[in-house]
C-alpha cells in the first residue's frame, strides 16, 4: 500500500512537471483538437459548404497529418496548390508529406520547386533539413549512433525475480539471499545503428552496442558490462491485396556481472521470425521467438514461444494492446516447463512540438499473467510458477533539435507470484540524457 | 488456380458490364484553374459529380475532384476522365471509385478506405487499382506509383507495385512491365505556372501568383526528419515499423540495459525498453 501511495504521489508530481515543462516549451498545443477524427469529419463537412475556405483547408491538412493520414493531407495540400501554385510553404509541406511516405523522388521534386519560389529564411531552413533527409532516403543507407547516460533508482531489487538465477525444473529460481534492498545505478551506453533500405523495399538493420553500469545498493555494490549485436531484416509481402511485413531478427547479448564475488557471465541469444499486418489504426503481429540463455554454473535455458499481439488505436491518443503467448522452456537436464501468459495494457500518448523540440508523454497501465509448469524428476515432479503483475508507467521524452534527448520515467510494479521472494512492490525511476550523432 | 482467379478478376474489371447505378453523387469539384467542362457546360467549384459524367480540362486547366470516401483525383491540362459505373471490381476487390482515363494525365490520391477497396482506373491499355497512396496515371500507357501500393492488370496478368518511383506499362508484346519512372513524368501536375488573366475564368476565385498565408501551425512531427522513426510515427505510423520498434513492443527488444529472457519473468534491473 505504501508503494501505491508513494507511486501516486510521485506520479502526480511527475505529471505536473512533465506537462508543465513540455507545455511551456512547445509553442503549439493541440487545443484545436487536431487529433480528433470527429473534428476532421466536421471540418470536411464544413469544407463542402465553404469549398474555397483556404484556412479551413490548411487545418484539414494539419489534422490529417497529425492523424498519420498523409494521403488525405496530400489531397488538401494539392487542392491549395491549385489556387496557390507558387507558394513555397505549401510546396515544402507537400514534399514533407511525400517524404514521410517514403516517396523521396517526389519529395525532392517539390523541394526543388520550392527553391525556385523565393522561400523566406524559415522556409529555407526547413527546406535544407528535409533536403538532407531526402538525400539520405534516396541513398537508402543510414548510419546513426548515440551515447546515453542514465541515472536511476529501484526501490526493491532483491525480492524481484531478477537477473542471477539458476534453473530448477527449467524454472529460474533466484540465488540471491532473501533480503530486500534498493539501489541506485548509473549506466553509460553507446549504440551504433546501420540501416539499409533497398529499392525493393527490404530493410536490413544492424546494431552494436556496449554499456557499463555501476550499482550502489543498500546491501551490496556491483557492476555490469554488457555488449550486444542485433541484426534485422524486414520485407513487405503481399497476399492478393493485403500487405504484410516479414520480420526476421537475431540478437546476441553478453552480460558480465560482478555480484557477490564474480558471479559470472550471462549469454543471451534470441531469434525472431514473424509477420506484421499494420494499418493506420491497428497492428497485428504473429511470430515465433527462440531464446537461449547461458547462465552461471553451466545452466542453460532454451525457450521457444509463439506470440500473438494485437494493438488497436481507440482514439488518436489512446490505444489498447493485447498479447498472448505460449511455449516451452527447457533446461540442460531433463527439466522442462510449459510457459504461457496473457498481457493487456492501455496506452496514452500525447505529443507537443514546436520549432525547437518535440515532447512526447506516454502513460501506460498494464496487467499480465505468466504461468509455467515445470517437470524435474529429481527434485519435484511439478514446480508451478505463477506470476500476476500490474504495471503502471509514465514517461516524458523531449527531443531537442540539437540532437539531445531527455527522458524521465517512472514505473510501479505490483507482483504476486509463487516464486520464492516473488511477491513484491517495486518502484523505479530514471533520468536519461542521450546525444544522437 | 491462382492464374484462373487472376484472369477472372481482370475480366470482371475489363469486360463485365453491370447494370448502371442510379444518379449517385461520387464527389465534388474541389478546386480548379481555368476551364473544367462537363458535356458542354463549364463547371464551378462545389459542383457535384455523378456516375457516368465525363469531364475534361482545357489546355491550361487543372482540377481536383474530392470523392465521398475522402480520396481525390487531380486532372491535368488537356485531360479527360469518365466516372464509370460499369467498372466494379479488380482482382476481387470492389471499387470505391472507378474512372476511365480517356486522355491526358491525372493524379489519384487514396484515403484510408481505398487501402482495402481501391480506386480503379481503366486506361486504354490496362486497369489499375490505387490502394491508398498516390498514383499518377497517363492515358498514354503509364501509371507511376508515388506512394502506397497499386495493382496493374491486363487480361490474364496482374502485378503489384509497392516501390515509389516505379511504373506499370504495357509492352509491345501486350504484357505488363514494371519499370523505373522517368524523372519528369507528370511534371505538369506540379506546375507552378499561373494562367494569365485572359485564360482565367470567373471560377478562379482564389487563383493567385502570391502566397497563401498559412496559419503558423506545422504539420505533424514538426521538423523531425526521421521519416520512419518512432518519434514521427507514434503508434501506427504505417509500414515499415519504426526503427528500434519490435512487433511486440518492448518484449522482444534487446539492447543496452534491457533483456527479455525468460518471458519477462525476469525483469531487467532498470527498464527493458529501448531509448
Amino acid at each position: 500500500m505504501n508503494t501505491v501511495s508513494l507511486f501516486l504521489s510521485r506520479f502526480l508530481l511527475f505529471f505536473v512537471f512533465a506537462v508543465g515543462a513540455s507545455g511551456a516549451a512547445a509553442q503549439v498545443s493541440d487545443t484545436h483538437g487536431f487529433y480528433s477524427e470527429a473534428v476532421l469529419k466536421a471540418k470536411l463537412a464544413q469544407l463542402e459548404r465553404e469549398p474555397e475556405n483556404f484556412d479551413l483547408l490548411w487545418e484539414v491538412a494539419v489534422i490529417a497529418s497529425h492523424q498519420g493520414a498523409y494521403d488525405e493531407a496530400i489531397t488538401a495540400l494539392e487542392r491549395l496548390l491549385v489556387y496557390f501554385p507558387r507558394d513555397p510553404k505549401l510546396r515544402i509541406e507537400l514534399g514533407v508529406m511525400y517524404f514521410r511516405l517514403g516517396s523521396y523522388n517526389q519529395a525532392k521534386r517539390q523541394f526543388d520547386l520550392a527553391r525556385t519560389l523565393n522561400p523566406n529564411a524559415d522556409e529555407l531552413r526547413r527546406l535544407a533539413r528535409f533536403e538532407g533527409a531526402v538525400r539520405t532516403g534516396q541513398s537508402g543507407v543510414r548510419f546513426s549512433n548515440s551515447v546515453t547516460l542514465t541515472f536511476g533508482h529501484r526501490s526493491n531489487i532483491l525480492t524481484t525475480a531478477t537477473g542471477p538465477s539458476i534453473l530448477v525444473g527449467g524454472v529460474p529460481v533466484l540465488i540471491l539471499p532473501e533480503q530486500s534492498g534498493s539501489f541506485y545505478s548509473v549506466t553509460g551506453s553507446s549504440k551504433v545503428t546501420w540501416t539499409l533500405d533497398t529499392p525493393r523495399a527490404d530493410r536490413v538493420t544492424a546494431r552494436v552496442w556496449a554499456s557499463y553500469s555501476d550499482f550502489d545498493g543498500s546491501f551490496t555494490d556491483f557492476d555490469r558490462q554488457s555488449y550486444g549485436l542485433e541484426l534485422g531484416y524486414q520485407r513487405p509481402v503481399f497476399l492478393n491485396f493485403e500487405g504484410y511485413a516479414l520480420d526476421i531478427r537475431g540478437a546476441y547479448r553478453l552480460d558480465d556481472t560482478n555480484l557477490l564475488g564474480q558471479l559470472g557471465t550471462f549469454d543471451l541469444w534470441e531469434a525472431y521470425v514473424g509477420g506484421i499486418k499494420q494499418t493506420n489504426y491497428s497492428r497485428t503481429s504473429l511470430g515465433y521467438v527462440y531464446t537461449e540463455a547461458e547462465q552461471p554454473f553451466g545452466s542453460t535455458l532454451r525457450t521457444g514461444v509463439v506470440r500473438l499481439s494485437y494493438a488497436q488505436r481507440l482514439s488518436p491518443r489512446w490505444s489498447a494492446v493485447g498479447e498472448v503467448y505460449a511455449g516451452v522452456q527447457r533446461g540442460n537436464s531433463q527439466a522442462s516447463s510449459d510457459v504461457y501468459g496473457v498481457e493487456a495494457r492501455a496506452e496514452y500518448s500525447h505529443r507537443l512540438f514546436s520549432g525547437s523540440l518535440d515532447a512526447l508523454t506516454r502513460v501506460s497501465l498494464g496487467y499480465d499473467v505468466a504461468d509455467a509448469r515445470g517437470v524435474t524428476p529429481a527434485i519435484s515432479p511439478i514446480i508451478p510458477l505463477d506470476i500476476d503483475r500490474v504495471t503502471a508507467s509514465i514517461s516524458e521524452e523531449i527531443s531537442f533539435n540539437n540532437g539531445f534527448d531527455l527522458r524521465l520515467r517512472l514505473q510501479a510494479i505490483e507482483q504476486d507470484s509463487s516464486l520464492p521472494n516473488g511477491e513484491f512492490d517495486d518502484f523505479l525511476w530514471s533520468i536519461s540524457l542521450r546525444k544522437r550523432f | 488456380m491462382h492464374r484462373f482467379l487472376a484472369v477472372s478478376a481482370v475480366i470482371s474489371a475489363l469486360a463485365w458490364p453491370t447494370a448502371p447505378v442510379a444518379q449517385d453523387s461520387v464527389g465534388v469539384v474541389a478546386g480548379m484553374q481555368t476551364q473544367v467542362i462537363r458535356g458542354t457546360r463549364q463547371m464551378t467549384v462545389g459542383d457535384r459529380i455523378f456516375q457516368n459524367d465525363t469531364v475534361r480540362t482545357n489546355q491550361t486547366g487543372i482540377s481536383q475532384f474530392q470523392f465521398s470516401d475522402r480520396s481525390s483525383a487531380k486532372l491535368g491540362p488537356n485531360s479527360s476522365i469518365q466516372f464509370s459505373s460499369d467498372i466494379v471490381a479488380l482482382a476481387g476487390r470492389e471499387a470505391t471509385i472507378a474512372v476511365r482515363m480517356i486522355s491526358g494525365i491525372a493524379r489519384f490520391t487514396g484515403s484510408d478506405s481505398t487501402k482495402s477497396n481501391p480506386i480503379i482506373v481503366r486506361t486504354p491499355n490496362m486497369a489499375l487499382g490505387v490502394l491508398g497512396g498516390v498514383v499518377d496515371v497517363s492515358a498514354a500507357n503509364r501509371a507511376n506509383l508515388l506512394s502506397g501500393r497499386m495493382v496493374c492488370a491486363v487480361t490474364g496478368e496482374q502485378k503489384f507495385v509497392r516501390n515509389p518511383g516505379f511504373s506499370c506499362i504495357v509492352g509491345p508484346d501486350g504484357r505488363l512491365q514494371v519499370v523505373k519512372t522517368p524523372t519528369n513524368f507528370a511534371a505538369v501536375l506540379d506546375s507552378t505556372a499561373v494562367p494569365n488573366a485572359g485564360q482565367a475564368t470567373g471560377a478562379n476565385v482564389g487563383l493567385s501568383t502570391g502566397r497563401f498565408n498559412a496559419p503558423d501551425i506545422d504539420l505533424r512531427c514538426g521538423s523531425d526528419t526521421s521519416a520512419q522513426d518512432q518519434r514521427c510515427a507514434v503508434d501506427f505510423g504505417g509500414y515499415p515499423l519504426p526503427e528500434g520498434r519490435s512487433p511486440f513492443g518492448r518484449t522482444t527488444e534487446v539492447g543496452p540495459g534491457e533483456t527479455n529472457n525468460d518471458l519477462k519473468i525476469n525483469d531487467d534491473v532498470i527498464f527493458n525498453d529501448n531509448f
